[in-house]
């Protein structure tokens, strides 16, 4: 107790000192907690987008599908595979999907598209298809009296056909024996805006994409959601060795490029802040260095009067993490409303950024424990660290020769 | 020259301390040459990766033609356009395109690509497309070649030689087109969207095909100075451009650069007001240190009649060789560091960007004016923060200062 309440006393006696170096240390703390919010946030909305926006968090294809997509490879297995997602409390809900690449026709002008088959009922689950009709109604699996589907297409293929709601749209495509594949359908909403990653793409009823591509009752892909986004990599590992014939991909390895390129910034923005941390506790080690210098006659006497120097070592490291301490709490005061208003509110930049084909435009925080907690810990490692060489020289003095001095 | 000299034995009366300031001043100028760099190099990489590949510094279109990249929109009488890109001076090179969505099929898999119908000679110079060959040739200029991307030749498992069917429409009918050609080389730019997005064909096939007389959709212009790309100045802004005709230069065309430009430029001034903060409020707090070990010293040099300018004088000299001290070591750790990242790069990992591929180690440039500039301002903001102490010290007042001290 009584070493306690001298660190705590200590550093008072010289409160200029004090305060300049909790400047330092609650400026370092804050200048992490930022960046360190504002990375994990920012990625974790752009993730939350494009995840719930397509692609989902894990992915399911028949194996070399990813790498050769070809319309014959199909998951054949449907009833079984959706029965194991109801089962497995992790996966919050699916969506079957048929992918295929097609010449749209409007009235008179011709443009390739991506067709995408989807179940309306499942999709809405896992992605925000229904919120992003731009225009008309979501479809649904029932032919019109004339027996032609519904289909609902990007905002850029309704531009460039000059297309609107009502009006038909031929696709032509290959289908699975390799036979020419051709429908007529009838718009029935617009999907998105220009930015939007399936401005090119034709949502189709489920039945119909399998229809059209000559397919039974097989798709391509499954999406799923998890419970747990951030553990989509090990559930995703738990499914693959279930499903051993498919090829089970979290959006990590669906996302590639993006993902490298998340995963490099991250890291050079580690590396900054790991020098940011060093130069403040260059500073940091700088102060306390001084202070102990400047007292080596008070340690001599200390020393005489018979404190160990383990003792010594003691004080000086308890000297620097109450200091880290009072830096931490009064920066926190500071720092947890801009954090608290970057998560809610954030920025946004005037264009999004194109980043490995995932745009990015909302710069946002992260409000979480992990954000505070991360740095502060760091920040006490290395105010304990710094702390030590001054504690051990402070240690080392002899009595005799530290009073000698003056 | 006393003042000076007395300066400068001060600063060596502690070395360590000396040490330490130093060492965090260095580090500030080491960190923010470098991250100055990198950000540069990024942004440089990042211009060059879209103006050289294949966008060109300049376009000029058809009015609208980007907004959908509508076929329809081509510029139908190039030549007079052509005449006086050939008599402007500040134009090194040119190339006319033709730009057309279109479906491409193999005997195994068909998918949609960007069509480009390209003059193979003007092209040398204007893109990368010859020098992006990783097998076979480049175009002759004879009727069936094509170029494909290295991911799309994958998807339609082709190689060299083999057959490809394109299908789209013709422009000005709108009836649909097969022609059929062989393989005559891969390329490979490095951005996913590119290699797996685009063919190639010759300009002269694409006309005919698509039936437009010598009709273009693109023109894609290099000039001799490339920073002047964007002045609104330039000739070809200035009188080309009509009620059908619009040319731009690259920040115009492609603003999720300029905006990932500006971010850059931003984050880089963040960094550096961070980084000196920090740094300043070490030299202060050194400054501080040192002042209060001479509070006895300093009163007695006022005592005998050093005038308080004097007194603060010596303080703000002292923070002036500091800083210069810093500097040197500073730029010597630097230059060292940039010579290795210059030849070695920085290992980030793969990257992309708005479409650009960044090397997986970064190659970094460092250039003189960073030599000039950063190490000024780490002078001038040192002696900022010297003013503080400076002020302190020269209101010492003799009799409680000397007091104070016995």
């Amino acid at each position: 107790m009584l070493i306690l309440r001298m660190a705590f006393r200590n550093l008072f006696r010289q409160y200029r000192r004090t305060i300049l170096t909790g400047l330092s240390i609650g400026g370092g703390y804050i200048v992490f907690v930022l960046s360190v919010s504002l990375v994990e946030g920012s990625y974790g909305n752009v993730i939350d987008i494009f995840t719930k926006d397509s692609v989902g968090h894990i992915q399911i294809h028949r194996k070399s599908y990813r790498e050769k997509p070809k319309t014959y490879l199909t998951i054949d297995n449907r009833k079984e595979l959706e029965e194991l997602f109801h089962n497995e409390s992790q996966i919050i809900s699916f969506t079957p999907r048929v992918l295929s690449m097609a010449l749209a026709y409007g009235k008179e002008k011709s443009t390739p598209v991506k067709v995408l088959g989807i179940d309306p009922n499942l999709e809405s689950d896992v992605t925000r298809i229904k919120e992003k009709i731009f225009s008309g109604d979501y479809f649904d699996s029932i032919p019109n009296t004339d027996g032609y589907y519904k289909a609902m297409i990007g905002t850029s293929i309704a531009k460039s056909l000059k297309i609107d709601i009502g009006d038909e749209l031929i696709l032509i495509g290959q289908g699975a024996e390799g036979s020419i594949a051709n429908d007529i359908f009838i718009v029935s909403s617009i999907v998105g805006n220009e930015n939007s990653f399936d401005r090119m793409t034709v949502y189709l009823p489920l039945i119909a994409s399998q229809s059209f591509l000559s397919l039974s009752d097989e798709v391509h892909q499954y999406a799923l959601l998890v419970n747990k986004p951030k553990k989509n990599l090990e559930i995703a590992g738990e499914l693959q060795e279930t499903l051993s014939n498919l090829d089970v991909a979290p959006w990590q390895r669906i996302e590639t490029t993006f993902y490298q390129t998340m995963q490099a910034d991250k890291k050079g923005n580690n590396f900054v802040l790991i020098l940011i941390v060093f130069l403040v506790f260059v500073g940091v080690l700088n102060t306390i260095l001084m202070s102990v210098l400047e007292r080596t006659k008070e340690f001599g006497v200390i020393r005489a009067i018979g404190c160990r120097p383990s003792k010594l070592i003691l004080l000086i490291n308890l000297e620097s993490m109450f200091l880290t301490f009072l830096s931490i709490s009064l920066s926190l005061i500071i720092v947890i409303p801009m954090i608290y208003w970057f998560a809610n509110t954030g920025f946004l930049l005037s264009e999004p950024i194109d980043m490995g084909g995932v745009m990015f435009q909302h710069m946002r925080g992260e409000f979480s424990l992990n954000v505070f907690l991360k740095p502060m810990i760091i920040v006490f490692i290395a105010s304990f660290l710094v702390s030590l060489p001054p504690g051990f020289r402070a240690a080392r003095m002899t009595p005799k020769n530290a009073m000698d001095i003056n | 020259m006393l003042m000076i000299r007395q300066a400068w034995r001060n600063i060596f009366r502690n070395i360590r301390r000396t040490v330490l300031t130093c060492t965090l001043i260095a580090s500030s100028l080491v960190v923010i040459i470098l991250v100055d760099s990198i950000i540069n190099s990024m942004a440089g990489l990042m211009v060059k990766g879209i103006t050289e590949t294949i966008e060109g510094e300049a376009q000029i279109y058809h009015s609208g033609f980007r907004d959908q990249f509508d076929p329809e929109l081509y510029i139908s009488d190039p030549k007079s356009i052509i005449s006086k890109l050939d008599s402007d001076d500040e134009i090194k090179t040119y190339a006319s395109r033709v730009i057309v969505p279109s479906m491409i099929g193999s005997s195994y898999n068909s998918d949609g690509v960007i069509l480009y119908g390209v003059d193979a000679e003007k092209e040398l110079n204007t893109s990368r497309l010859q020098s992006a060959v990783i097998e076979g040739d480049y175009l002759t200029g004879s009727d069936r070649e094509l170029i494909l991307g290295r991911l799309i030749a994958e998807k339609l498992e082709v190689g060299i030689g083999d057959r490809i069917v394109i299908t789209s429409s013709e422009i000005n009918t709108n009836q649909m087109i097969q022609e059929l050609f062989r393989v005559s080389g891969i390329v490979q730019f490095g951005p996913k969207e590119l290699d797996e997005g685009f063919a190639f064909i010759n300009l002269s096939t694409a006309q005919r095909m698509f039936n437009i007389g010598e009709g273009v959709h693109q023109i894609a212009i290099r000039f001799n100075n490339p920073e002047l790309a964007n002045s609104p100045d330039l000739d070809i802004y200035k009188t080309l451009p009509s009620d059908t005709l619009e040319a731009k230069g690259w920040l115009a065309l492609q603003p999720g650069l300029g905006a990932i430009l500006e971010m850059t430029g931003l984050s880089t001034l963040i960094m550096g007001v961070m980084l000196f903060i920090l740094a300043s409020l070490g030299v202060v707090n050194s400054i501080f240190m040192s002042i209060y070990e001479r509070t006895y010293e300093l009163a007695v040099s006022k005592a005998i009649g050093t005038r308080p300018s004097g007194i603060a004088s010596l303080v703000l000299l002292e923070g002036l060789f500091l800083a210069l001290i810093s500097c040197f070591f500073g730029i010597i750790i630097t230059f060292i560091l940039g010579i290795f990242l210059q030849e070695n790069g920085l290992p980030l990992g793969h990257m992309e960007f708005s479409g650009v591929a960044f090397p997986d180690n970064l190659p970094v440039k460092l250039t003189l004016d960073q030599f000039v500039n950063f190490p000024f301002y780490v002078v001038l903001l040192t002696l900022v923060a010297a003013i503080y102490p400076a002020i302190f010290a020269a209101r010492i007042i003799p009799a409680q200062a000397v007091q104070k001290a016995l």
